[in-house]
């Protein structure tokens, strides 16, 4: 037998760090006394939940994520690409950090199949991976009323090539051209997130393209503002916004950018320049393929964010059933209490009875203004759900502009970095 | 090379094959101890300068047995692990002499990997290893345990490498925990009394003086009954937990990427929520309990400030 002293401990562990590279292949991940946990998607529920579970659970367990894209675009603050603010690179966030400073394994495929008998996942790229726990943070999927081309009739409701189409289509608009958007039926994700955009646009076309002419139409499912009804009311007067609670869009026409929807049971026809048409949304595919949806979403114990459907599944963020709103900020904020869950149940100890979330959101009205809205919720034992502790919004002003990007600074670090 | 172990018979006579009546004194030849049976096991074999041998695995079982002094340079030893459990082999020369021991972290060299951590699915024999006796050079610390892996390369399938996080080695040096220096007082952490100098004595850390401390033993009890198969270093904080809600503005453990307010370190924390001048904080703050408030500004004052 050869030996060698050559190696100090720390150029052993570059050496190990990079035998490592080929040796984490999917499938070898668990052993038998380390705990594997599998987060599917690596948005901000999803890279929070894994970040957490690798800074408070260290090397007892190994966490892995599997998300198709190499790069996340946040649809926080994406409504400022639409007014030229911000560009999608500056929203843009990759995997290093979780990788590097926290050991994630990061996969970037998609699942095809869940077998809960086996706790395997089979992925798009041919291989099975084995998990202890699984966490189903994959965000939402659309309802779309019929098939369209989404690249001409946009959502850009998950930010990215999507957001930067639309961008091009309201830049692309003259005076006196018409840009009509759509707000899905409750619940859909990022509550003020159509009220803003609507807002952004419409300040967009008057006061920095100078557009005297240009309408804005907004169709609304739902039966008035969902949230902060105060400042997007007033913001809507303001601009000139035509706003239209409770109607129902029933066909979306790509060819001639023509909605049809009902309004006071009566069907109309609408044709606009641009048409943005923001779908009504269910959890992600993921969850239906793992079964543990009932209805649209997927019933979870909010002390956990276990299935109450299927044990060692948690499902966090947009997928989630509970009450709470679907947006990035609280997505962050249920990855915690669901990593903490996760590693109680490991160590044997009992779930923290008492858990709290937050939402805290800005929302720019115009390239110079934005709101606040933020709301805390607590577990309540009798309806063994959450429900709002409380919720406070601010208004539209200039002094919360440039808090917003202080927020969204943190939150993206606590999320990615 | 061949790497089947050497048979019983080979080996210097008067060695007792491992695992049977362990649990008496450890200051001669041939005692092996072992926390928790297992069924299936391999032994690593060897020679050695004069040595203690011990296996540390993520099982949180722990096998001990020092060579035996047969008259020459190279002591005879046999070891058994378990065959299925990853396992990380710690020796040490000079064990009794506290001035000249040196404690040495073996590294496992196939031809697929290296490690520190590894699975040993057959017997194995590692044949003459060179361990240091002197401290002097190798110790930059002081602590006794050599600065160095001493690596052996193993030729065959005997020997699996697990590139695994370690939990027994929660900073991936390579070295087990057990022998780190936690609190750099130049005294490793198995015979450091207080090894985070914060408690004055541990002597409860480590219940079943396995030199695993319970926190990382999954077998504190000493039972031979693992205790649980899963996570070996969890300690749940609702103070923590109700915290960290407060990373999405003010950074993770409260550290701010910007100017906004870094909280960690925080002693003051009801006044400053309250008296904040920003309403948004004001209205997150209105969604906690007095009791919830003091555990977040608890766990709080525990944080290291970085920055103000």
């Amino acid at each position: 037998m050869k030996t060698t002293h050559s190696n100090s401990r720390r150029n052993f562990m570059k050496f190990l760090g990079a035998s490592s590279l080929f040796a984490v292949a999917p499938g070898m991940a668990a052993d038998t006394s380390t705990p594997h946990i599998v987060v599917v998607g690596g948005g901000f529920a999803g890279a929070t939940c894994a970040k957490y579970l690798k800074m408070w659970g260290g090397s007892s367990v190994n966490v892995t994520i599997i998300e198709a894209n190499s790069t996340y675009v946040s649809p926080i603050l994406s409504n400022l690409v639409l007014n030229g603010q911000k560009s999608t690179s500056d929203l843009s966030f990759t995997y290093g950090d979780l990788s590097s400073k926290y050991s994630i394994n990061m996969i970037h495929t998609t699942v095809e199949s869940v077998n809960k008998a086996d706790q395997s996942l089979s992925l798009a790229n041919g291989s099975t991976i084995n998990y202890d726990k699984l966490v189903l943070a994959a965000g939402m999927d659309f309802i779309k009323v019929n098939d369209y081309d989404i690249t001409k009739v946009t959502h850009a409701w998950k930010a990215g090539e999507q957001t930067n189409l639309l961008k091009a289509q309201v830049d692309a608009m003259v005076d006196g051209d018409t840009f009509t958007m759509t707000i899905p039926a409750a619940p859909y994700r990022c509550p003020p997130g159509p009220y803003e955009r609507a807002c952004v646009v419409a300040d967009y076309l008057k006061n920095t393209k100078g557009f005297t002419n240009c309408k804005v139409n907004v169709l609304d499912a739902n039966s008035g503002i969902t949230v902060e009804a105060d400042t997007f009311g007033a913001k809507f007067t303001e601009y000139g916004v035509d706003y239209k609670p409770s109607t129902t869009v029933t066909a979306v026409d790509d060819s001639t950018n023509t909605l049809t929807y009902t309004e006071d049971s009566e069907s109309k026809n609408l044709s606009s320049t641009v048409l943005n048409v923001i779908p009504n949304q269910k959890a992600a595919s993921i969850v239906f393929t793992a079964g543990v949806n009932s209805g649209n979403w997927a019933p979870i114990n909010p002390l956990s964010y276990e299935s109450t459907m299927a044990s060692g599944i948690y499902i966090i963020g947009d997928s989630q059933g509970t009450g709470q709103p679907k947006a990035g900020h609280i997505g962050n904020s249920e990855a915690k209490v669901c990593a903490d869950a996760i590693l109680r149940t490991l160590k044997g100890i009992a779930l923290y009875t008492s858990p709290k979330t937050n939402s805290a959101c800005y929302s720019p009205t115009s390239a110079t203004e934005a709101s606040w809205l933020s709301a805390v919720f607590r577990y309540d034992t009798n309806s063994q759900s959450m429900v709002a502790a409380n919720v406070e919004a601010g208004p539209s002003a200039t002094s919360n502009y440039s808090k917003m990007f202080l927020w969204s600074e943190n939150l993206f670090a606590d999320t990615f970095a | 090379m061949k790497t089947t172990s050497l048979k019983l018979s080979a080996l210097a006579a008067g060695f007792i094959f491992a695992g049977c009546g362990g649990g008496g004194s450890s200051t001669s030849g041939t005692d092996t101890t072992s926390n928790t049976p297992s069924n299936t096991t391999s032994t690593i074999s060897g020679t050695v300068p004069g040595t203690l041998i011990e296996a540390f695995c993520v099982d949180g079982s722990y096998y001990k047995v020092t060579s035996t002094d047969d008259g020459s340079d190279a002591h005879p030893f046999e070891l058994e692990i378990p065959s299925t459990v990853s396992c990380s082999l710690v020796m040490t020369t000079n064990e009794d002499d506290p001035d000249k021991k040196v404690i040495t972290q073996i590294g496992m060299v196939t031809s697929d990997a290296n490690g520190t951590l590894f699975t040993a699915s057959e017997d194995i024999d590692l044949g003459y290893i060179p361990l240091a006796m002197d401290p002097a050079g190798i110790d930059d610390d002081g602590d006794h345990v050599s600065d160095d892996i001493l690596n052996i390369q193993v030729n065959g399938t005997s020997i699996v490498i697990d590139l695994d996080d370690n939990p027994l080695d929660d900073d991936d040096d390579g070295l087990v925990n057990v022998y780190e220096d936690d609190d750099d007082d130049g005294i490793h952490n198995h015979d450091d009394d207080d090894d985070d100098n914060e408690d004055g004595i541990d002597i409860d850390d480590d219940s079943d003086d396995d030199g695993i401390d319970d926190e990382d033993d999954v077998d504190d009890n000493n039972d031979g009954e693992t205790d649980t198969v899963l996570p070996i270093t969890y300690v749940a904080d609702a103070g923590r937990l109700l915290g960290s809600q407060c990373a999405q503005c003010h950074g993770t453990n409260g550290i701010s990427v910007n100017e906004w307010d870094s909280i960690a370190g925080e002693s003051e924390l009801e006044d400053e929520i309250f008296e904040d001048d920003e309403p948004i904080m004001m209205a997150q703050a209105h969604g906690y309990t007095s009791e919830e408030i003091t555990l977040i500004g608890n766990w709080l004052k525990t944080l290291n400030s970085d920055d103000d």
